[in-house]
């Protein structure tokens, strides 16, 4: 069994909610294993930010990339190699400011991945600025008189851009966060799943989210009612929100060569364009 | 095997891919040529590429140390040498009367030197970085005609700071558009036939 430690110091804060999300992450993979993942085939990336850190806490193979880019790494991974299991971490700022467009295309295109979100709801490597989660009102070192945005909506915005397993936990419930990544995981087609992450330093939401996160009763019945009650005003609700099957995009593209599986040489790919009638 | 192909012809010992996974890989190795075997997954061993500077093992570190080391080890990687095995300039004709250009814009002189009386030779860099200097300077002899599609002699600039070529005129054009073959050969022998 793989050994899932590094050993290297870690830099969190006391208390940082990313160690809910390192210790559920690897307690996913063990159950994962068990049920009959080969470790040899996970690969995980990572963007830049205090989310980004846990690449250097799992002992597994995969991408620590530049901000933003933590699913289009993913994406590349899993559309060169498709039996690999890809798991991007991305954070509020690194998935949903500098790498939205590359989230919102891979839920489009329902690309077989996992996106575990730390929202923490701030910029915390860089000291607490406020992200494309954060609250309106928001007090942070590039908005000292408070945040003039609304935040966008995490699960409204993936559903709607094609998400096909949507789910939202939380740091300090490491044991149900572990069984929605394994599902996520496990889930043919792109998985959100947003993680409620306190920040001890910038955004210590501890108390808040002690008081008003629950645990889904039951799954809602459709897009429209799982946007609603994820907007829900008074309690915020944590479970599986949505799950459907539908084509994955390297499943849809027959036919088409995989560059990095094949390399067609020169009469191939001269007959290929003879039989399209493209010579 | 590794569930990765590269083209036949490349030169393994510039691609330095492992055949097989290897107990204790490290993505980041310390070699004497600077290159680091490559491992692709799946795969036992755990590969781990960083963006920022790193260990060994490709764990992210900033320890001055190491980054010193890293630096190093790229450094040493033989880029002129693997360079070395590609064409990276381009001569046509034989004339002694020279023309120097880059990109499309020698297709436009190869063109024109069809209507061209006198003989000329086109001499065209195809790597800029790093610049083939050696093999280049014996057609720096004498001043050449210098042709680009920019406002400024940017090129002849650049040609006059690596290799110290003179160019004996400046042929310039920038609406946008490519020569007429007959039109760029009468521009070039004005040079010469004024």
């Amino acid at each position: 069994m793989r050994n899932l430690d590094t050993g290297k110091a870690n830099t969190w804060c006391p208390a940082c909610g990313n160690f809910g999300i390192l210790n559920a992450v690897k307690m996913a993979f063990n159950q994962l294993f068990d049920s009959g993942l080969n470790p040899a085939t996970l690969a995980i990336t990572c963007g830049i930010g205090c989310h980004g850190k846990i690449f250097d806490y799992l002992n597994v193979s995969g991408i620590y990339g530049l901000h933003g880019r933590a699913v289009a790494t993913a994406s590349g991974i899993k559309l060169a190699n498709p039996e690999l299991q890809v798991l991007s971490f991305g954070g509020d700022g690194d998935s949903l400011g500098e790498g939205l467009e590359h989230t919102l295309f891979a839920a489009k295109r329902n690309l077989d991945i996992t996106l575990i979100l730390h929202n923490n709801g701030n910029y915390g490597l860089t000291t607490g600025q406020f992200s494309p989660l954060s609250p309106l009102g928001f007090r942070g070192l590039s908005s000292p008189q408070g945040s003039v945005e609304e935040p966008f909506q995490a699960i409204p915005l993936l559903l709607i851009s094609g998400a096909s397993f949507v789910a939202r936990a939380y740091s300090a419930n490491p044991k149900q966060l572990a069984s929605i990544i394994r599902q996520g995981v496990e889930h043919k087609g792109f998985s959100f799943i947003e993680v409620l992450q306190p920040c001890v330093s910038y955004n210590n939401t501890y108390s808040y989210y002690n008081q008003h996160v629950k645990e889904l009763e039951s799954r809602p019945a459709d897009i429209m009612e799982a946007i609603r009650i994820a907007n829900d005003a008074e309690t915020i609700w944590t479970g599986v929100y949505y799950q459907t099957e539908k084509p994955t995009y390297h499943e849809s593209a027959p036919g088409l060569a995989n560059p990095a599986m094949q390399r067609p040489d020169q009469p191939a790919r001269l007959e290929m364009l003879r039989s399209l009638n493209l010579i | 095997m590794q569930n990765v192909t590269f083209p036949t012809d490349s030169h393994p010992d510039a691609t330095a891919l492992l055949p097989d996974s290897k107990e204790g890989y490290k993505r980041y190795t310390i070699t004497d040529n600077g290159i680091s075997p490559l491992l692709f997954p799946p795969s036992d061993e755990v590969i781990k590429w960083n963006s920022h500077e790193h260990l060994e093992s490709g764990l992210r570190t900033d320890q001055a140390d190491t980054m010193v080391a890293m630096q190093d080890k790229r450094d040493r990687k033989p880029i002129e040498a693997a360079c070395a095995k590609y064409e990276r300039f381009a001569i046509y004709g034989k004339g002694k009367r020279r023309i120097f250009a880059y990109g499309s814009t020698a297709l436009e002189i190869r063109e024109a030197m069809k209507h061209l009386i006198d003989d000329y030779q086109l001499v065209v860099p195809i790597y800029l970085e790093p610049l083939p200097i050696e093999e280049l300077l014996p057609y720096c002899d004498e001043p050449a005609i210098v042709v680009e599609h920019n406002s400024k002699p940017r090129f002849a600039q650049f040609l006059k700071e690596k290799l110290g070529l003179q160019s004996r005129a400046d042929i310039l054009r920038y609406d946008g558009r490519a020569w007429d073959p007959i039109e760029l050969a009468k521009r070039i022998m004005e040079v010469d036939h004024a």
